[in-house]
């Protein structure tokens, strides 16, 4: 049906005497016409983890709405305060049988660093190195493993920037 | 100039340490535009020695220019004198690999 013939009709189906103004039918009309691309856009583009915006957006991705218990037996090393911001080394000790390791820094514009897959006979025992692409002088990192049972512990640690920013941002 | 991959491969009694460090910018979306070319970095790390899977990370543009890891993993038969492969793979599809002989500790 046109939109035409639609306003004509509306026009005569107003019995009580309040007619529909041309101008506010033509915005109505816009409002529903553009939001409908809108809402199929977010149903058919998946977000993936590494472009969220936020720790929260990261982990529901990943995880979904599961339970997330905090575990303090996960090593974290990082150093007190990082010389150099687009340099920081980490390292993860942990005597889990892991499926998947998540690291993730709060502050980030992205916050995921990476997901380590763990294989079969593995242990845990990784170094990496990341960068801090904030503003802040003071970053958070979490440590978030998903056992071979699907259950999640995570662990968490700060640490200081020398430089702010690190230039990597 | 384009450096090579470092690798250092060590059995220590049951269990190999290992140390990469993979020659590659990772450009962060900033920086890409700055320079004025298309972002990349490397999406998929992995290693494998006789077959086997021994380490695997999915970086983000997060992670350090010339990413540096260490890892370990049990030997299981692996012996000294066996190849290490390492590849990986870029955000604009490129995968390149090198590999390393695992090194017995002489202390």
């Amino acid at each position: 049906m046109e939109l035409k013939q639609i306003y004509v009709k509306l026009e005569h189906s107003s019995s009580k005497g309040r007619k529909m103004n041309r101008r506010s039918f033509i915005s109505l009309a816009a409002i529903s016409g553009a939001s409908l691309p809108l809402i199929a856009q977010e149903i058919t583009s998946a977000k993936k983890p590494e472009e969220a915006n936020s720790v929260e957006e990261v982990l529901m991705l990943l995880f979904g709405n599961r339970k997330i218990v905090e575990d303090k037996s996960i090593q974290i090393k990082v150093p007190k305060v990082a010389s150099h911001g687009g340099q920081v080394p980490i390292s993860i000790k942990s005597s889990k049988e892991a499926k998947q390791i998540v690291v993730i820094a709060e502050e980030n514009k992205k916050p995921l660093i990476g997901v380590f897959i763990v294989p079969k006979d593995a242990i845990i025992d990784y170094m990496l190195k990341f960068r801090i692409t904030s503003d802040s002088r003071k970053t958070h990192v979490q440590i978030i493993i998903e056992d071979i049972n699907g259950n999640l512990y995570r662990n968490k640690t700060n640490l200081k920037v020398q430089t702010a920013g690190g230039c990597e941002g | 100039m384009k450096s090579k991959a470092i690798i250092k491969a060590k059995k220590y009694d049951n269990i190999v340490r290992v140390k990469i460090r993979i020659p590659h910018p990772m450009l962060t979306k900033r920086q890409a535009s700055m320079k004025g070319i298309r972002q990349d970095y490397i999406t998929h790390i992995f290693a494998t020695v006789n077959k086997r899977i021994v380490f695997d990370f999915r970086p983000t543009q997060s992670v350090s220019k010339y990413p540096t890891f260490k890892f370990a993993f049990k030997a299981n038969g692996v012996k000294a004198g066996d190849i290490l492969v390492l590849t990986w793979q870029t955000l604009l599809g490129e995968t390149k690999h090198t590999s390393y002989a695992i090194q017995e500790n002489d202390t």
